[in-house]
Order: C-alpha cells, then sequence, then structure tokens
C-alpha cells in the first residue's frame, strides 16, 4: 500500500462536499454581488451597499453575537462543574452518565425548543411551581422575551460543552490534584493553576463549536423570543422564505458568517496566553 | 463519589432533562392547554393516531433519513478509509472541510445549498434534500468511521497480506469486518441526525412537503399542541432505542479490540 490507489474512494465524499460546501459559499458570494443574474426572479444588485445603509443590520449582528456570546457563557458555568465531575466518577457510573449527556443533542432542536415552549408557558408547569412561593403571579414568564432565547441557546450548548472538558478533564491525573493538596494549594488555587489550564484547550475549541451555531440561529428566536426578540438569523431566513431577495440574504449571511468566524478566532487567540504559559501540558 | 460531585451531577441532568419531561408529562395530561392541575388521559396518543398530518410527516421523515443514512454511510465509509490511508495536505484540508461542515450555521449552508439547486434548475424537492442532508451527515460518519480504522492493528492486515491474501481480499475480509460495528453505528448516528434536521429540511423541501421537525415547527408556532407532546414522546422513545443500540455497538468494537 506504498503508492496510495484508494484516491478514488474519495471521489464521491469529495464531490458532495465541494457541490453542497465550497460551490454553494462560493456561488453565494456571486449573489449577494448581484452578479448570478439568471438565479433568481429578483436579482439585485447594490445587497451590499443596503447593509450599511442603515445601523439595523449591525445592530441585529450584535445582538446575534451578544446572544451567542452570553449562551456559551452561562454554558461553560453550568458545564465545567459538570464535566469536571462526570470525569471524577468511577467509570461504570461514567458510562451511563455520559449517555444522559448525549441523549438531548441527539434530539430535535425543534423538539428541545418546543419543550422549553412548554416548560416556560404562563401557567405552565414551571410557571405554576414558581407561583407557589407567592412572590410573582403564576401567568406571567419569561417566555417571549429575548432572555428565553439566550437561555434556550445555553441549553443547547450543555452536551457539546460537557463532553469536551469531560474529555480533557478525564486525562488529568488525580496525582497532580492531590499533591497540590498537600502541599497546601486551597480549592481555588488548584482550580486555577490545574485544573483550568489543562482544559483549557478543549475547552477554546468547544466553545467554539458552540459559539458560531449559536449565532446564526433563529428557530429558537422565533418561537421562544416574542415579537422584539428576532435575530439576524430571522431576517436572513425571511430573506428567502417570504421576501424573495436571495441576494440580500446571502449578503446578510456572508456578514454573518465572516463576523461569527472572525470573533471565534480572535477568541481563540485571546485566551491562547491562558494555557500556553502554564507549563503542565 | 463525594457529595459535591452528586449535587453538581443532579443539577445539570435536571437542567438537561427538564424540557423532555415535561414534554412527556403533558402528554398524558388531558388539559388542552397544559396547564394544571394534571388529569391523567391517554387520549392524545389515540387523537394523534388519526391525526393524518403528523403520520403522514412521520413517515416521510423516517423514508428521508434512511435514505440519507444509507447513502451517507456508503460515501463516508469510502472517505474514511482514503482518509486513514493520506498523509499530505489534502488529508488535512479535508478534515478542514468536514469541520466546516460542522461548525457553520446550517441556516447559511441551507440557503447556500438552495441557491446551487436553484442555479441548476432543480429548486427545492425530495432530491435536493437528500443531497443537502448527505452533505451535513457526511462529516459524523467519517469521523466516526475514521477513528476506528485508526484504531485497528496493522499487523492483522499484514499477516493476511503475507498470507496471500490480495489488497482488495484482505479490505473485504479483514478491515470491513473489524470495522463494521462502527459503520452500524454511523448509519444510526446519520439517521438521527438526519431526521431531526430541521434548517436543512426547512430550505430544500418544497413549501407544504413537511417532514417531522417541519410539521411540528408549523403546530408550534400557532401555539401549544397536546398531539405534539404524545409525539414528542414516541420520537424520544425512539431516540432512545437508537441510542442505546449505538451504545451496544461502541462495546461490540471493544469486544473486537479485546480479543484481537
Amino acid at each position: 500500500m506504498k503508492t496510495n490507489r484508494r484516491w478514488f474512494l474519495s471521489l464521491p465524499g469529495f464531490a458532495i462536499l465541494a457541490s453542497m460546501l465550497v460551490i454553494p459559499l462560493l456561488l453565494q458570494v456571486l449573489t449577494s454581488l448581484g452578479l448570478a443574474k439568471n438565479l433568481s426572479e429578483f436579482p439585485r444588485a447594490g445587497s451590499w451597499r443596503r447593509i450599511f445603509e442603515s445601523t439595523l443590520y449591525l445592530r441585529l449582528l450584535y445582538r446575534s453575537m451578544w446572544s451567542g456570546l452570553v449562551a456559551t457563557a452561562i454554558a461553560i458555568v453550568i458545564a465545567w462543574p459538570a464535566g469536571w465531575a462526570i470525569s471524577r466518577v468511577p467509570k461504570g457510573i461514567q458510562k451511563v452518565l455520559l449517555g444522559t449527556v448525549i441523549l438531548p443533542y441527539l434530539v430535535s432542536t425543534v423538539l428541545l425548543i418546543y419543550g422549553f415552549f412548554v416548560l416556560l408557558a404562563g401557567n405552565g408547569p414551571l410557571m405554576s411551581v414558581i407561583s407557589l412561593t407567592n412572590l410573582i403571579s403564576a401567568d406571567s414568564s419569561i417566555l417571549y422575551t429575548h432572555t428565553a432565547t439566550v437561555l434556550m441557546l445555553a441549553y443547547e450548548a450543555l452536551p457539546v460543552l460537557i463532553l469536551v472538558i469531560y474529555a480533557s478533564s478525564e486525562s488529568i491525573d488525580q496525582a497532580l490534584i492531590d499533591s497540590a493538596r498537600s502541599l497546601g494549594a486551597t480549592r481555588l488555587k488548584r482550580f486555577f493553576h490545574i485544573i483550568l489550564p489543562l482544559t483549557m484547550p478543549g475547552l477554546v475549541a468547544g466553545s467554539a463549536l458552540v459559539f458560531v451555531p449559536a449565532v446564526g440561529s433563529f428557530v429558537e428566536s422565533q418561537i421562544l423570543g416574542g415579537p422584539n426578540g428576532i435575530l439576524l438569523g430571522n431576517v436572513i431566513s425571511d430573506q428567502i422564505r417570504r421576501i424573495n431577495d436571495p441576494a440580500f440574504g446571502a449578503a446578510l449571511s456572508l456578514m454573518l458568517l465572516s463576523a461569527v468566524l472572525t470573533a471565534a478566532y480572535v477568541f481563540g487567540r485571546l485566551l491562547k496566553p491562558l494555557y500556553r504559559r502554564s507549563n503542565l501540558a | 463519589m463525594t457529595k459535591a460531585q452528586k449535587i453538581v451531577i443532579a443539577s445539570v441532568e435536571l437542567i438537561l432533562y427538564a424540557p423532555l419531561i415535561v414534554v412527556i408529562l403533558m402528554s398524558f395530561n388531558s388539559s388542552l392547554y397544559g396547564t394544571f392541575p394534571f388529569s391523567f388521559s391517554l387520549k392524545w396518543y389515540s387523537y394523534l393516531l388519526k391525526s393524518e398530518d403528523l403520520l403522514i410527516a412521520s413517515w416521510r421523515s423516517i423514508w428521508l433519513s434512511f435514505v440519507v443514512a444509507l447513502l451517507a454511510t456508503t460515501i463516508g465509509t469510502m472517505f474514511a478509509v482514503w482518509r486513514v490511508s493520506v498523509k499530505s495536505v489534502i488529508g488535512v484540508a479535508s478534515d478542514g472541510i468536514l469541520v466546516a461542515t460542522v461548525a457553520i450555521p446550517w441556516l447559511i449552508l441551507g440557503i447556500a445549498m438552495l441557491q446551487v439547486f436553484n442555479l441548476i434548475g432543480i429548486g427545492r424537492g425530495t432530491v435536493s434534500a437528500v443531497i443537502g442532508n448527505v452533505a451535513v451527515v457526511l462529516p459524523y460518519v467519517v469521523f466516526v468511521v475514521m477513528t476506528r480504522l485508526r484504531g485497528l492493528d496493522e499487523n492483522l492486515i499484514e499477516a493476511g497480506r503475507s498470507l496471500g491474501a490480495t489488497q482488495l481480499k484482505s479490505f473485504y475480509r479483514i478491515t470491513v469486518p473489524l470495522a463494521m460495528p462502527s459503520i452500524l453505528g454511523s448509519t444510526l448516528l446519520a439517521f438521527v441526525v438526519c431526521f431531526n434536521n430541521f434548517t436543512i429540511q426547512y430550505f430544500l423541501l418544497p413549501l407544504g412537503v413537511r417532514t417531522l421537525p417541519l410539521e411540528i415547527y408549523s403546530q408550534v408556532r400557532t401555539g401549544y399542541s397536546p398531539a405534539i407532546n404524545a409525539l414528542a414522546t414516541v420520537v424520544l422513545l425512539g431516540t432512545v432505542l437508537i441510542a442505546l443500540l449505538l451504545e451496544r455497538l461502541g462495546a461490540g468494537s471493544k469486544h473486537f479490540r479485546d480479543h484481537r
């Protein structure tokens, strides 16, 4: 097997990836510039100018990015202790726990959003329980607010983040932590000097994997976000499904894609010193 | 397990399962609006059996996911077999493209694919939806099978070759059987991911042709729907079964590894 005679096996895969990823994205560039005239009934040039004519779309982009960031941050705060805890339990239980973490990831997002919708509904299960405290009435709810959308995005990020943190925690030698403890390192010190630097590389990669789709989300805000909760994703989706302006939709989606990839890259670079400096790894 | 570990794990499991448990509970609640008091009833399940829209959508989803899973497994396994034999830049570049397919928001991919289908004149349709879904589930198949192939003992293949098996024969008699659990596992994974994918189907299927995620979406937009609770419970049950099967296949590959 010195010379690679298997190259032909890769052809169908490359054909699919090229025709469904590379070519479509390149075509979107042409479409957004209004150059792909024969493609749609309503070819329009000047889509890029339209984006920057008002601050509306930039504000929506900002809101989408900020929502993705807050959702990722909330998810990290919940996933970190969980991923760490799962990495320290006996193997038998660990397998079951990992299974229960993966399961929601396999469930349809639309179903999960619907579950959130039922959970949060006024007079629904959650509000009925909370209203027992008499602090707020059962028919008030955060449903149809932007908060609900962000919480939903955080929820969706949990399985991936827990798995990533688990995977990078699992390889940390318990002896390392025990010896730090016996040398007098406090719980906080052990966290910041051992656990944090060692789980950081996995966490950065995992965060990017959940942040990017969160910024590009649109179903969450449509169902849970209420009239004032729309994100850039909703506007993009509407260009295709309702307004039939593919050129503008292409321009908006390319703006979203480049912004989110830049952000993910910059955050990765900013966080790098945090774990590069550690010579434990 | 320490007490702190137990508390942390229990709370995160509660968060993960709250929306699912609520839907399951509500599917047995006779209230039309999902409100309390709770009174047990199976009427939404019998309603479900009579709801033609939901049954048609379910059948369409199963059929679509089945075709997509078969195609993706075939193409993806071939791709993985090629990928493990390559150490050049092309291999790394193909990994990059696969990761991009998973990481780029499906909204952006979906509308970009639609443009291509519009360009070549197919437009929205079942064929478009099949091809688009194969593309987004392909990375899952490739990574699962690739991981398994990388873990295979090269000595077994070498031994087969030295005993006179041709390259093709050693592939079919040694590599494929050893990788089988992961190939079957990737088929199930591809099925589940496609079955649950809303976004690609939203943009690539013709308006009015609804798979299950699309049907659920359109019903949810008009408000609470108890029949959806019952359906969601059934779908969840199916997902759990497939997840258990996946787990068994994972155990199967471990069995192979331990006894080789």
